[in-house]
């Protein structure tokens, strides 16, 4: 299918623990973001604002005419999104079908959090708060246990091991030793494996951490694209589902059901395969997320992530290299941020502009990015070619 | 109003999980104000015997503020006798995936939820229940 919308900008903060007010971590983003093109914030139609929750790390409700401020913005539309972990997603898929739409013609995709003003105890509790109210927090659940329930059935059933949740942790803090926009270096399996338990079977380095940052894109037509850039990047297809908010909802807790069926609409929309994806940004908010990810993608069979990342097959060389800007895990995940910061990502690395981290003659590019446990996916795919 | 406060009230009068059976014959659990699968809104409430096993389980070191004083503690989610399956924490030391498990009340636990009615409520928990008892 003829793709009808590109990414024709693309730019991210440093992740980590930064100095600053969201709306000037925000603009950081914007103005990386525009400094390539020819757009000015003037010539924006709209935006979406994804922020998963400034309301309670911030004491900032109602962001996104805020940060429009903060840009000089036309009196144009803008609106913030809300959907856990899949906010940044969420919101560039509201932003295309906006486009597609024919109702605009220029669209600005921002994410943005700032969770390290508060203590991280405080934000686990925070965070918990995106699981259910009456059947999950009165029993302590936390954002580790959920991912660990999920694990201890992913070992019963197919005898995934410490080892290999490690070892996913191990490459993608290599990778995000590569990229200097990410939150923490290297780390070995011997680090990973006796880190702190946080919440069995995952320890503390098989979680990503808390962080702050921002991420935008700017995106168009696709056949006005090149008037912005001379490579635009395509969207080619755009999936998005959902499953219960709760684990004990679901038949099975062997695969995230939601990122199968956003998957086969993307793939479907896109006219590729599993096997055609050259490079990848996964949701790997843990280790076990990332193993369900490239099974549940069809990536491996199910069963077999864990195997493949321990043998290699998901690194620069192997059959499919998957978070090479160092995944959530390395690269750090300010929730709203995350979505649109690992289409940045996939823009770079359609366009060779990864350096040390680069996929060699990268084509087509695929996103997953997940809302809590999965209540809500989205997953996208991108090439160069296209337009 | 409507069946998931009344499931909390009878588990406060009745000291038993209650979960609600739709004319289609699904067992809605934990109770939602329409049936899932038919999406019917006629549905009358069915005793559940409390009893499972443990399907998928962690053990936690760090939770919300107002459970570190019962750092670590199982959380499980435990398929019921009747089919359904719930999330709720387990008084193990050994969680196993497959144990056999009990409900029990905590009699006052306050839910940590901004609404004065969820204070000190009784919360369904989960214990194992001794090998060789089929009770
Ligand atoms: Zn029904």
């Amino acid at each position: 299918m003829k793709a009808q919308v590109a990414i024709v900008g693309a730019g991210m903060t440093q992740f980590g623990k930064l100095k600053g007010e969201m709306r000037e971590i925000h603009a950081e983003a914007v103005r990386l973001t525009l400094e390539d093109t020819s757009i000015s914030a003037k010539d924006i139609d709209a935006m979406y604002v994804g922020t998963w929750t400034p309301d309670l790390f911030l004491n900032q409700l109602f962001p996104a005419p805020m940060l429009a401020d903060s840009l000089g913005l036309n009196n144009i539309p803008v609106s913030r999104v809300e959907d856990a972990c899949a906010t940044g997603s969420v919101a560039f898929r509201q932003a295309a079908m906006a486009v597609m739409s024919g109702l605009h013609r220029l669209v600005l995709v921002t994410g943005v959090e700032v969770m390290t003003q508060r203590p991280t105890r405080e934000c686990v509790k925070t965070i918990a708060y995106a699981s259910d109210r009456l059947w999950e927090q009165p029993f302590g659940i936390t954002f580790p246990s959920s991912y660990a329930l999920l694990a201890s059935r992913h070992m019963h059933k197919y005898g995934t091991t410490p080892e290999q949740l490690a070892a996913v942790s191990v490459k993608n803090h290599r990778y995000s030793a590569k990229n200097p926009k990410a939150q923490y270096g290297e780390v070995t399996l011997e680090q990973v494996l006796s880190s702190k338990m946080v919440s069995w079977p995952l320890r503390l380095l098989d979680c990503c951490p808390i962080s702050d940052g921002a991420a935008a894109l700017v995106i168009a037509r696709a056949e006005e694209a090149k008037k912005y850039t001379d490579t635009p990047v395509y969207v080619l297809g755009s999936g998005q589902a959902r499953a219960s908010l709760s684990l004990h909802d679901r038949p099975s807790l062997t695969s995230i059901p939601s990122t199968k069926q956003a998957a086969e609409t993307a793939y479907r929309m896109a006219g590729v395969e599993a096997g055609d994806v050259d490079v990848a940004e996964v949701h790997d908010c843990f280790t076990i997320a990332e193993i369900l990810a490239v099974e549940d993608l069809g990536f491996f069979k199910k069963g077999e992530g864990g195997k493949a990342v321990e043998e290699g097959s998901t690194e620069i060389g192997g059959k499919i290299p998957v978070n090479v800007s160092g995944g959530l895990l390395g690269k750090g995940h300010p929730i709203g941020a995350t979505g649109v910061a690992q289409m940045v990502e996939i823009f770079e690395q359609l366009r060779g502009e990864s350096g040390s981290r680069q996929v060699p003659g990268a084509e087509i590019g695929l996103t997953h990015n997940v809302g809590g446990t999965g209540g809500v996916v989205t997953v996208h795919i991108f090439s160069v070619k296209g337009g | 109003m409507g069946a998931v406060s009344e499931f909390w009230d009878k588990l406060k009068g009745e000291k038993k999980l209650f979960a609600l059976k739709c004319r289609c014959g699904a067992v809605v659990f934990p109770p939602q104000p329409s049936c899932p699968t038919c999406n019917g809104w006629e549905m009358e409430w069915v005793e559940l015997s409390g009893r499972g096993e443990i399907y998928a389980y962690t053990v936690s070191n760090i939770a919300p503020p107002s459970f570190t004083g019962k750092l670590p503690f199982c959380v499980s989610i435990i398929k019921l006798e009747e089919g359904p399956m719930v999330m709720s924490i387990v008084e193990t030391d050994r969680p196993e995936i497959g144990m056999k498990v009990q409900m029990v009340l905590e009699e006052k636990r306050n839910l940590d939820i901004p609404d004065e009615n969820w204070r000190e409520r009784p919360l369904y928990k989960f214990k194992p229940i001794p090998a060789g008892d089929s009770a």
